[in-house]
């Protein structure tokens, strides 16, 4: 038998608030550690560059393109992704809203969009819509639903405060 | 009897359950959840991976492909050529050039000459690389003018000669006739570049023959139908042991429309392993897919009268159509088809060529067409100072007489959208929504348009005309 030197590192980090242990080749992203070495498919590929802002996650509670996360940089750190969001079998707020309004159209680039909103919320739990229009200006959505985006991001925001939210009127028989 | 009639009396006054009705969609909770299982989401036991091969040179011979050393790395378990499928295939009938893996030429970069199958996607990406191929460089031709003046060498070996793929040509009335009743007669050219849809999802595939020889493949596609037909021909397989599933979209906007390569490939790798294959294109890989819109260069002809009615129009379209066939023959019809549709020409001539170029190949995007044309005809109305003024009193009045030959048609409910556009115009204009204290609306009888385009909507049950302006 030929020796063969081992090919994967192994490390220990939060994910979703459990710790996990994973072993993978080192030269991985965060993106590629995260779907193929953890199965968590809702982080999704975009453009691997950095341009789109479809694969966000959030470390140590800062959202981060996890594409252009190194995989050993994540030893010991805090990951949250979109399969985190949820509470219990609930849906957190904005992932209530986001499917109220329409906001996921196709969902390829909604889970980017809802962690990147989180952290907005979190830092600022009453923006105005431009403050969302900046928080949210690195993430691309091609099928063009930014203002529900922005409406459900704004409900959310009504809810987390536990202010009453109804839907606006505009979401659902457009803009005058 | 007396309780149906009580009973729709009473629906009347109820308020409406679905209509004005805000309804969450029935997929939205997985997508906001991460649980929608998208092509590239998919992962099957003992799945191998796919790259393809593609073509740096735009247009050349391939004199030899060399396999043998990405054979030779370990962790390789096939490499298909364009020999080992020799079917073409192609989304229309009538424009079957398309072959899994280029045979005897490539014709753009990034068409696809080899694929390779292993265990992971950086073995494949390895072997892919230490496979050589050698070309013969051909004369590349980069755009329209270029196509039409160089007749040798061909892109394709069949079309309207050269490198002409197609030309279309519909004509009706007596088209000097027009020109000579015009008062005004305008000629433009105009160029449309072409773009590309750009999905937030890359194309991805996920191939699997059963022992019992079925095969199974879920793509990334918006035509689930045309890719199960080409993979039935392709493979020579019964159309009844093909399975093609169409996994949700992360955006197509038409350019997943077409049976492409990769998916090809990915199948004929599947049963050449016995084992699942996957492959999921990077995003350089996704332009070279593209099928996007076509850039147009358009010549357009318009006789108008004094009153801004149109007499005549000569129509013609050329088309980048890029290396291959695509939908391209049904794109040129298009660039042609609806000029008479939203204004009233009497008299039309279109004449349309879809060009071969050595780029990606161009397709159905968003309004598959038409958006060209459109933009060529609406600047030209705009310019010629009859149309113009005639697009202004259109919106003012008059716009439901019969004289007015150029009225806008839309196929609509004609009594809806005039009143929506009145609606409109009195808001922006006194910041009330009732048409009657619209200044617009003053001189001429608003009421009688609106019933007028409600009858005529009954009685021709096709056209009625109304604006198209909001």
């Amino acid at each position: 038998m030929i020796e063969r030197t081992k090919q994967k590192t192994h490390l220990e980090f939060t994910l979703n608030g459990e710790t996990v242990e994973v072993a993978f080749a080192p030269h991985k992203t965060l993106l590629e550690v995260l779907r193929e070495d953890l199965s968590l498919m809702g982080t999704k590929h975009g453009c691997e560059l950095g341009e789109c802002g479809t694969c966000a996650v959030l470390l140590d509670g800062r959202s981060v393109l996890s594409c252009l996360v190194l995989g050993l940089d994540i030893e010991g750190r805090a990951v949250e992704t979109v399969e985190g969001m949820n509470e219990g079998a609930g849906l957190h707020p904005l992932q209530d809203t986001f499917a109220d309004t329409g906001a996921a159209q196709c969902g390829y680039c909604t889970p980017g969009f809802l962690l990147v909103a989180k952290e907005l919320l979190k830092n600022n739990p009453r923006p105005t819509r431009e403050e969302i229009k900046e928080a949210l200006s690195g993430n691309l959505c091609r099928c063009t639903g930014y203002i529900k985006i922005y409406e459900a991001v704004e409900m959310a925001a009504a809810r987390m405060r536990g202010e009453e939210a109804q839907l606006p009127k505009e979401s659902i028989y457009g803009y005058e | 009897m007396d309780t149906n009639n009580g009973n729709k009396r009473k629906g009347k006054d109820k308020p409406l359950k679905v209509v004005g009705k805000p309804f969450r969609k029935v997929d939205a909770r997985s997508k906001c959840t991460g649980q929608t299982r998208f092509a590239d989401d998919i992962v099957l036991p003992r799945m191998l991976f796919a790259k393809l091969l593609r073509s740096h040179e735009p247009h050349a011979r391939i004199k030899s492909i060399d396999t043998s050393k990405a054979l030779a790395l370990p962790g390789v378990l096939c490499v298909i050529t364009g020999r080992d499928l020799p079917i073409p295939y192609g989304i229309l009938p009538v424009s079957q050039d398309e072959h899994t893996l280029c045979i005897d030429k490539v014709r753009f970069i990034g068409d696809p000459v080899a694929a390779v199958a292993a265990i992971d996607e950086d073995t494949a990406f390895d072997a892919m690389n230490l496979i050589e191929v050698e070309y013969e460089r051909l004369q590349t031709i980069t755009n329209i003018e270029e196509a039409l003046m160089v007749e040798e060498p061909r892109i394709h070996d069949y079309g309207d000669g050269g490198n002409v793929h197609k030309k279309v040509h519909l004509e009706f009335g007596d088209l000097d006739k027009g020109f000579a009743e015009a008062d005004h007669v305008r000629e433009d050219i105009f160029f449309y570049e072409g773009n590309t849809h750009l999905p937030m999802e890359q194309h991805a595939a996920v191939a699997h023959f059963d022992p019992d020889g079925k095969l199974t493949l879920w793509s990334s596609t918006q035509t689930p139908h045309y890719v199960h037909r080409a993979l039935s021909k392709v493979l020579e397989m019964p159309a009844a042991h093909v399975r093609v599933i169409a996994t949700p979209n992360g955006g197509g906007f038409g350019g997943k429309s077409d049976p492409f390569n990769h998916e090809v490939a990915v199948c004929e790798l599947a049963r050449r392993t016995g084992r699942p294959v996957k492959i999921t294109l990077t995003r350089e890989e996704v332009f070279y897919c593209h099928r996007g819109r076509h850039p147009v260069l358009m010549r357009i002809k318009t006789g108008v009268k004094k009153d801004g009615a149109v007499t005549a129009m000569d129509f013609e379209s050329y088309l980048d159509g890029g290396a291959y066939g695509s939908y391209g023959v049904a794109s040129t019809f298009y660039t042609g088809a609806l000029q008479t549709v939203t204004y009233e020409v009497p008299r039309y001539r279109f004449r349309g060529v879809r060009v071969f170029t050595n780029k990606p190949p161009c397709g159905p995007k968003r309004g598959h067409g038409t958006p060209q044309p459109r933009f060529g005809l609406e600047i030209q109305l705009d310019k010629s100072p009859q149309t113009s003024r005639l697009i202004r009193q259109r919106c003012a009045s008059n716009i439901w007489s019969s004289q007015t030959p150029s009225r806008p048609i839309i196929y609509a409910s004609a009594r809806w959208v005039l009143g929506h556009v009145l609606r409109k115009w009195s808001r922006a204009l006194t910041g009330k929504t009732n048409i009657a204290s619209c200044p617009l609306a003053k001189g001429w009888d608003w009421r009688a348009a609106l019933t007028s385009a409600a009858r005529g909507c009954r009685s021709t049950g096709t056209t009625c005309r109304t604006v198209a302006c909001s």
